[in-house]
Order: structure tokens, then C-alpha cells, then sequence
């Protein structure tokens, strides 16, 4: 016989309110997770600044132009002409310079992150969204398919796998053009690095992705399917796959602060962003010349990759604990 | 010759430096000038005092030198050499007929005097013929004698272009007659001696036979072409040819090398061959002499102001964050010193790439350059350069004070002039070129800060950087090139050869040096012929004075053609180490610290 379960056992499980003689309702999958994640207070937190971020990226310019200040124009008076630091303590902070100063010329630090915000999140997004549309793709057809294919497939994402992705970046991105296909050297440049980091990061998803399609393949729906009469496309694309949502928001949430970190890498190697345009990583690298004597410098772009990247990271953990609580225990 | 910077780090190794500023011997407030021989070397040790004196005097000898730069020689063997460093570097082991004073700083250490030679040479009376006569008795490091004929033969080399000189100085070729001399590997003579433009009547004589007048010639004799190359050693494949460097190179001055790795290090020690007796020029105090050529650059500042390293001889600097460490603090700032290099920094503009053929636009350009910037750029107003307005820096004679583009006041860019040009030129709302820079170094900081200096008049540019080693052979002196990149703008620099108005301009104005090909030296293929008959009356002129008045009026005719718009005096912040004696820095070499001088105060023999 089962144990009858309280007013607040029933309650808790369907999420339901707990006064009683109140109407039950039916949560989806979805409004449990959101109600779990609205209770973990540092992934909201996080989940806050990534759309802080995502407003910053967007408005960029126009924050900027509401500080009055401009990213790319130099600040000669505000430089010492002998030492060439920013003029004041801390590396030249003030109220109309909030982050301080760019030592040489001048150039307010606050609009350049601000700005920087940009190309950091267009490639970390994008190569992302890349990266795990051909890891679902190779993956699932793996995984469902098994024999022949998967053995092709999995010796395929093998060699990607493999691939030193850093150095091959590197190379491309000294023999970039400056124009192409009608944009701009800035335009190209985000191009390259997305499509590139898109194109050799999708192995681990696809590893990932087909261990778990091969669990969900013997399930009873997928032979439901099959009996019914499914092609074996319907099958992966409409069955098996949505029941990975979860896994797969986490994955592209923990996937985009590794693509964060390889933008700034790859400009802090100077292959990224094209002059003038300011990006965190080339920030950073700039301000290895000055850290001993302008600290300042290198501690803003550094402390904004940080930031970010700790974000995604506590997000995509806490994405983690509210769609699946069980999992990574 | 060309300006060569420190290459700076691209990827950042986490090194930890650890500059120690220890502070030795406090240097006394005495108002010590360079007044004779009575100096005492401890009043010598301040900021600046290497420009204009001797710093530690001292004429002990002994001891091990500690040389360190960041980069290596750009040859080994004296006849491919083209950097000044190298060429100050070279005299070690390498006499050339003619050399500058040794032991005179400030203006008196372009002072030419003989070197290998036993006198100044003599010319004929139209000028065609120079005799030079070297000292007897003298020998190679080998045992073997120095003669006239190895001068020849050295100079013979020079011509070798396809071998041994790809990238060295060309000036025999172009001043002496027989300018088809294949060079001394494809020569036909049985004695490897047939360039008809040298005569060898004896074993001490040189006889050179010049196409024109070139008032100049005693400088063209300090290069180190012309130090001597014993032929036997040449000719002989195993060592000589392009086998001819490293221990290999025999040497005909106070040292020898006797370890050489390439692009790590070098030591030299006493040449036994050599006599004080009979080399009055150099003093050759130190007994061996250690050169580190790989250091990182922050590191060898670390090691100058610790005292580790003795002097630097790349003539690189101090790094921007040292620079401003060194000034902000007395016991550091008092070993340096802020020499001028005496070379220009200018933006060089591509008449082929419109709508630079106007000249309009080009001063449009020259209006709107914000030179503060630029020279922040460069390293700021102490380390990097003084603000240029003509071409001719201030070290040669000739140089005026002219501004034939002032730009503005705070020399910050004279919008409103810029833009009245621009109206002139047909584009008053601006236009779209591009700016072709080096990838490393302060090349990124000066593209950014011409763009934004020109945005400002509505002329709106794209950045191409290339490899350094790409730069010049590839791009700037590739007139196909920039043209069908559209890359109107670029960086240069350029220090004369030797100082005079001539050494300066010959290379970078002179219209018949172009091809088709090749701009040479002259990126923005300038060919005025006012420009081009100036530089023939140079040329002949054996008079300093009328040289220096030419170079004048040459330097307001290059200027008037708005092709290079300069924006800079190159200056440098150069550290010298604590044990180092007789330290000082020489105009021959554009600011360097002259080498032959050193000695160092530790050690023993």
C-alpha cells in the first residue's frame, strides 16, 4: 500500500501553492525549473549581469554617448608627455573618467570596455551557437544511427578533437583580408573567428550529445515512433532531441565563457579585433608594458573577462541544479 | 641607414621583474663640467651627462666588458652591415680606412680621423682621383700582413650583391668607375683583384678613380666595406664567402672573435696581432668582451640599472614602463641618458595612390597631423622624439628651425587649415585612404593616432599592419603594392648614413634612384629635379659650409613637395650600467654609445 502523503508533501512536488484549500494547478517542466532557479540566489544574480551585459552590448553607443565620452578618440593633454601615464592617481580615475585612462593616448577606459563588450559576446555567442548546432547534428546521427556511420562520425570528431585550434587560429588570423564580402576589416575579422572557433569546437558537444542519444535511443517512445512509422530524421530531430533540452542549455550556457576567453586570448595575440577598436583581450594585452607602474590598466579589462566568464560559469551551474537537480551530484 | 627600434615582445612572458635600484655612491651636487682631465668620475654619474661628457673617466685597463642587446648584428661580416649599431659594433674587430674620434663627446665625436689610413686622403684636382695610403707593419689576427690589395678586395665584396652583400651599403658601386664589376667571386682576374675603380700600385697605396665629384668621400671611407679581408681566407670556400662570419672573420682591429652563436652571443678577446703602437684611435681597454644578443627587453632594462650589463649597443632604449620608473626616481634617472639620435620620424605619403597626386590633399594631410600624439606614440616627449618640422634633424649641418606646415599652437593639427586645403584639392568633405604599419612595436600606436588625427578632418583611413620583416621589401618600397592596396600612409624613419646633408638625402629624395620596380629608399618616389640638381651640387661640394647651406635649401625644396611630412627628432632614454667607465654617446652613430670607448672598472686582466 503507498503511504498517503500530506497537504505540503503534494504540494512541494507539484510545486503548488501550500495554503490549502487552494486550487492546484499544473506546473510544465519549465515553471518548476524557473521556480528552483528563482530560489538560487547567485544564479540570479549571475542571469542579472549576463542581461546587463547583453543591454551593454546592444547600447553600447549610446551609454557612451550619454557619458559624453568616446572610445576612440585620444585624450593627448590628459598623458604625462615624459612618462607617458595617465595624468593622476590610479591610473587617471575621476568622475568624468570613471575606469581611468589609457596610458600613451588617453583614451577613456570606460567607453573602450563598454565597447568591448561587443565584439567579446558577438563571437562568444555566435561561434557558440555554431559550435552546438554541428555538435547536435554529428552527435545525435551518431548516436542514433550507431555501426558504420557512427564509427565514421566518431573517428571524424577524433581528429577535430585533436586539432590545436589556438595555433591554427593564429595562423588564419595573420592572413586575414581586410575586406571581403562587403564588410568592413572589423566585420571580417568577428567572421573569421566565429566561423573558425565554430567550426573546431563542436567535437566535445558531439561527444556529449551522442552518449546521451545512445541512452535515449532503446526508450519505449523512440520504438513507438519507429512502429508508427517515423523516418529515422523525424525521429532524432523530434523526438530524441527535445528531450536533451536540458543538457543542451547547459552545455551552450558553460560553452560560451570558454569562447570569451579564446576572443581575448586570440586578440591579446593581436589576430583579433582590428585597430582601433578596443576588445578586452587587446586591452590586456597592451597593459602587460605598463602593469608595474600603471596597475590600473590591466586590472580593468581583466576584472571585466573575469566577471563574465564567472557569470556564465554560476549560470550555467545553476541552470544545472534547476533543470536537473540529480545530475552532477 | 635604416632605423632599426627593439622588437618589442607581441606574447607577454609572465617575467617577473625585479629592478633593483640599489644605491650605491650618492652623487655629490658639484657643479662638475667636462673641464679638462681633472673630473672626478663619481660627479660624472648624473642624468644626461653621457651627451655632452665622458661619464666615469678612467683609463684602466682589464677586466671583462659586458655588452647586452636584444637583437643581433644584422651581418657578422662587415661588408653586409647596414645598421649603425653594427657598425659600431664592427670596429672592434674590424679598421676601417677612416674612423670618428674616439674619446670626444658631444660635437666633437663626428670628428673623421684615419683609421687603417696613415693620413686624411687626398684628392686630385678635378676631383676624380683619391689617394689613400695605410700604415705599414700592420697585421691580421691570423699573423698574415695587411696590405693595400686586402683593402681592395674588401671593397671588391661590396659589389657581390647576389652573395655576400645582399643588404649592405652600395656606395663604391654607385661612385666608383667600372660599374659593372661582378663583384670578386665571378671575377675574372687570376688575383681576384680586377675592379678597375681601385689602383694598388704598392703594398700601402690605394688609388680610386670616382665617375664625379663627391665631396663626401672621406666619409664613404669609414663604412666597414672597407675593412680589409685577407683574400686567401676569401677565396677559399670552406671559409670564406658567406662562410666568412662567426669565428671565421679574421679581424684586423684591437679584438677578435673567438665564440659566436648566432642570435644568442658572442665573445671577443685581445686580437695578440695588434699593436696600441700602432692604432692611436682605440684605446681597447677591456681584455675580453662578452655580448648577449637575445636578451628580452624588459629584462636587459632590469640588468642595465642593476649593473649586471654594462651598456646596451642596439641603441634600442629603455621600455615605455621602465621609462617612466627611471624618471620618477633620482637614483635610477641618474644612469641615463637622453640622447639625441639624430634621425627623423616622418609620414611618408604615396603619390600614386589618389588623391595623394594632388598636392592639396597632401598638405591637407600635413595640416591635420596631431605631432603630440605621434610622438606619444613613439615614446613620449622625453624617450621618444622632439617635435620635427623639417626633414634635416637637428645634428646635421643645415638644419633650420623653418615650420612650413605649422600645426596650430598646441601642435595638436590645424583643422581649419586642413580643411581649407582639402576644399582646394576637390574634397572638401575628405576622403578614404589607407595607413600600412608594422604589427609590433610602435607601429599599432602610430596608425591609431594618425587615424585619429586625420578623422578629425573627415579623412578616414583603414589600418594594414605586416611583419617587420615584410614591411619594406614587401610593401613601402613596392610601388605596385601600395598602389593596388590603396595604402596612401606609412611609417618611416631614416638617419643619414654619415652627417652630413648628403649622407641624409641622397638615399630618401634622390628621383633617379626609382624604378619601376623599387622605390629604394624613397617610398613616396619623390623626383623634383630642383630636388634631384641640389643634391649633384652636394655632391661635389668639398666645402662643409656649402654643403651645409645646400642641405638647407634642399630640405625647403623636399618640404615644399609635401611627400614626407616629418613629425619627429628620435630620442632615446639609454641606461648605462654601474661599472662601465668612459661611457659616452657619439653623433657618428646616431646617439649610440660609442663602443670602442668602453672599458669597465671590474675585473681583473
Amino acid at each position: 500500500m503507498t503511504v498517503p502523503k500530506t497537504a505540503a508533501d503534494a504540494a512541494a512536488e507539484v510545486g503548488a501553492p501550500e495554503t490549502p484549500g487552494a486550487r492546484i494547478e499544473g506546473r510544465s517542466l519549465g515553471r518548476i525549473a524557473w521556480d528552483r532557479f528563482k530560489r538560487d540566489k547567485i544564479a540570479l544574480i549571475s542571469g542579472g549581469f549576463i542581461l546587463l551585459l547583453i543591454l551593454v552590448a546592444i547600447f553600447a553607443d549610446v551609454i557612451n554617448h550619454a557619458m559624453g565620452l568616446d572610445p576612440n578618440s585620444f585624450n593627448g593633454g590628459l598623458v604625462d608627455p615624459g612618462t607617458l601615464l595617465p595624468i593622476g592617481a590610479r591610473g587617471g580615475m575621476s568622475l568624468a573618467h570613471p575606469f581611468g585612462l589609457e596610458p600613451v593616448n588617453g583614451r577613456d577606459l570606460f567607453a573602450r570596455v563598454v565597447w568591448g563588450v561587443r565584439p567579446s559576446l558577438i563571437v562568444a555567442l555566435a561561434a557558440t551557437a555554431v559550435q552546438m548546432i554541428l555538435g547536435i547534428i554529428i552527435g545525435s546521427i551518431a548516436g542514433y544511427f550507431g555501426g558504420w556511420t557512427d564509427g565514421i562520425l566518431s573517428r571524424i570528431t577524433d581528429i577535430f578533437l585533436a586539432f590545436p585550434i589556438l595555433i591554427f587560429l593564429i595562423a588564419i588570423g595573420s592572413i586575414i583580408p581586410s575586406r571581403a564580402f562587403g564588410l568592413g576589416a572589423y566585420g571580417v575579422h568577428l567572421a573569421t573567428m566565429i566561423v573558425v572557433i565554430g567550426i573546431f569546437s563542436w567535437a566535445y558537444q558531439a561527444r556529449l550529445i551522442r552518449g546521451l542519444v545512445l541512452s535515449l535511443r532503446e526508450r519505449e517512445f523512440v520504438d513507438a515512433a519507429r512502429l508508427l512509422g517515423a523516418r529515422p530524421g523525424r525521429i532524432i530531430f523530434r523526438e530524441i532531441v527535445p528531450n536533451l533540452a536540458s543538457p543542451i542549455l547547459v552545455y551552450t550556457s558553460l560553452a560560451i565563457p570558454a569562447n570569451i576567453v579564446l576572443e581575448a586570448y586570440l586578440s591579446f595575440l593581436g589576430v583579433g579585433t582590428p585597430l582601433p577598436y578596443s576588445s578586452w583581450g587587446q586591452m590586456l594585452s597592451n597593459a602587460v608594458d605598463f602593469y608595474q607602474v600603471d596597475p590600473t590598466y590591466m586590472l580593468i579589462p581583466g576584472l571585466a573577462v573575469f566577471l563574465t566568464v564567472l557569470a556564465f560559469n554560476l549560470f550555467g551551474d545553476g541552470l544545472r541544479d534547476a533543470l536537473d537537480p540529480r545530475a552532477g551530484r | 641607414m635604416q632605423r632599426t627600434t627593439k622588437i618589442a615582445a607581441t606574447v607577454a612572458a609572465a617575467a617577473l621583474v625585479v629592478s633593483v635600484a640599489s644605491a650605491c655612491s650618492s652623487s655629490k651636487g658639484s657643479s662638475g663640467g667636462n673641464t679638462g682631465t681633472a673630473v672626478n668620475p663619481a660627479d660624472t654619474i648624473k642624468f644626461n651627462y653621457g651627451t655632452t661628457g665622458v661619464v666615469n673617466p678612467s683609463t684602466k685597463k682589464g677586466g671583462t666588458l659586458v655588452l647586452g642587446g636584444t637583437q643581433d648584428l644584422d651581418s657578422v661580416d662587415p661588408v653586409n652591415q647596414y645598421y649603425a649599431y653594427s657598425w659600431d659594433f664592427s670596429r672592434y674587430y674590424a679598421r676601417t680606412l677612416m674612423t670618428y674620434k674616439v674619446g670626444a663627446p658631444g660635437a666633437q665625436s663626428t670628428t673623421l680621423v684615419p683609421g687603417l689610413a696613415s693620413a686624411a686622403p687626398t684628392a686630385s684636382a678635378d676631383g676624380l682621383t683619391w689617394t689613400v695610403k695605410i700604415r705599414s707593419g700592420l697585421k691580421f689576427s691570423n699573423g698574415e700582413d695587411i696590405t693595400s690589395k686586402d683593402v681592395k678586395y674588401a671593397i671588391e665584396r661590396s659589389y657581390a650583391v647576389d652573395t655576400v652583400n645582399p643588404a649592405g651599403p652600395e656606395y663604391f658601386a654607385n661612385i666608383l668607375t667600372d660599374t659593372s664589376y661582378p663583384g670578386p667571386y665571378k671575377d675574372k682576374a687570376a688575383d681576384h683583384l680586377g675592379l678597375k675603380g681601385v689602383d694598388t700600385p704598392d703594398d700601402t697605396t690605394l688609388v680610386f678613380h670616382l665617375s664625379a665629384k663627391y665631396g663626401d668621400f672621406p666619409y664613404v671611407l669609414t663604412m666597414p666595406q672597407t675593412a680589409p679581408v685577407p683574400i686567401d681566407v676569401d677565396s677559399n670556400p670552406s671559409t670564406g664567402g658567406l662562410n666568412y662570419t662567426g669565428t671565421k672573420v679574421v679581424s684586423s682591429g684591437p679584438y677578435m672573435i673567438s665564440q659566436y652563436t648566432a642570435g644568442k652571443n658572442m665573445t671577443l678577446v685581445r686580437n695578440p696581432n695588434w699593436s696600441a703602437a700602432s692604432d692611436p684611435t682605440d684605446p681597447a681597454l677591456p681584455n675580453t668582451i662578452t655580448v648577449k644578443t637575445d636578451w628580452d627587453p624588459n629584462q636587459l632594462d632590469a640588468a642595465l640599472l642593476a649593473g649586471t650589463v654594462d651598456a646596451e649597443y642596439d641603441g634600442g632604449g629603455l621600455q615605455t614602463a621602465d621609462v617612466a620608473k627611471a624618471l620618477d626616481n633620482p637614483n635610477q634617472k641618474k644612469y641615463t641618458d637622453n640622447p639625441a639620435a639624430n634621425a627623423t620620424r616622418y609620414v611618408t605619403i604615396d603619390q600614386d595612390v589618389a588623391p595623394f597626386n594632388n598636392i592639396d590633399c597632401r598638405k591637407a594631410v600635413a595640416y591635420a597631423l596631431n605631432k603630440v600624439d605621434l610622438i606619444s606614440a613613439r615614446g613620449g616627449s622625453v624617450a621618444g622624439a622632439k617635435e620635427a618640422n623639417t626633414m634635416l634633424p637637428p645634428g646635421v649641418p643645415g638644419h633650420t628651425d623653418a615650420n612650413p606646415y605649422p600645426t596650430g599652437p598646441d601642435n595638436k593639427g590645424d583643422i581649419a587649415k586642413a580643411k581649407e586645403e582639402l576644399q582646394k584639392c576637390g574634397q572638401p568633405n575628405g576622403f578614404s585612404t589607407g595607413i600600412i604599419t608594422v604589427n609590433a612595436g610602435k607601429g599599432p600606436g602610430f596608425a591609431t593616432a594618425l587615424q585619429a588625427a586625420l578623422a578629425r578632418v573627415g579623412i578616414t583611413t583603414q589600418i594594414t599592419q605586416v611583419e617587420g620583416s615584410k614591411y619594406y621589401s614587401q610593401n613601402l618600397q613596392r610601388p605596385d603594392v601600395m598602389k593596388s592596396k590603396g595604402l596612401g600612409l606609412g611609417a618611416a624613419g631614416w638617419g643619414p648614413d654619415w652627417p652630413t646633408g648628403f649622407g641624409f638625402f641622397s638615399q630618401i629624395t634622390d628621383g633617379r634612384l626609382l624604378s619601376a620596380t623599387s622605390s629604394g629608399s624613397n617610398y613616396g618616389r619623390l623626383n623634383d629635379p630642383k630636388v634631384n640638381s641640389l643634391l649633384d651640387q652636394m655632391k661635389a661640394s668639398t666645402s662643409s659650409a656649402q654643403t651645409a647651406q645646400l642641405a638647407g635649401q634642399l630640405d625647403t625644396q623636399v618640404m615644399s613637395d609635401a611627400v614626407y611630412i616629418p613629425y619627429g627628432y628620435d630620442t632615446l632614454l639609454i641606461a648605462r650600467g654601474k661599472n662601465v667607465t668612459n661611457y659616452y654617446l657619439t653623433n657618428a652613430y646616431n646617439g649610440e654609445v660609442d663602443l670602442a670607448a668602453l672599458g669597465t672598472s671590474v675585473g681583473s686582466s
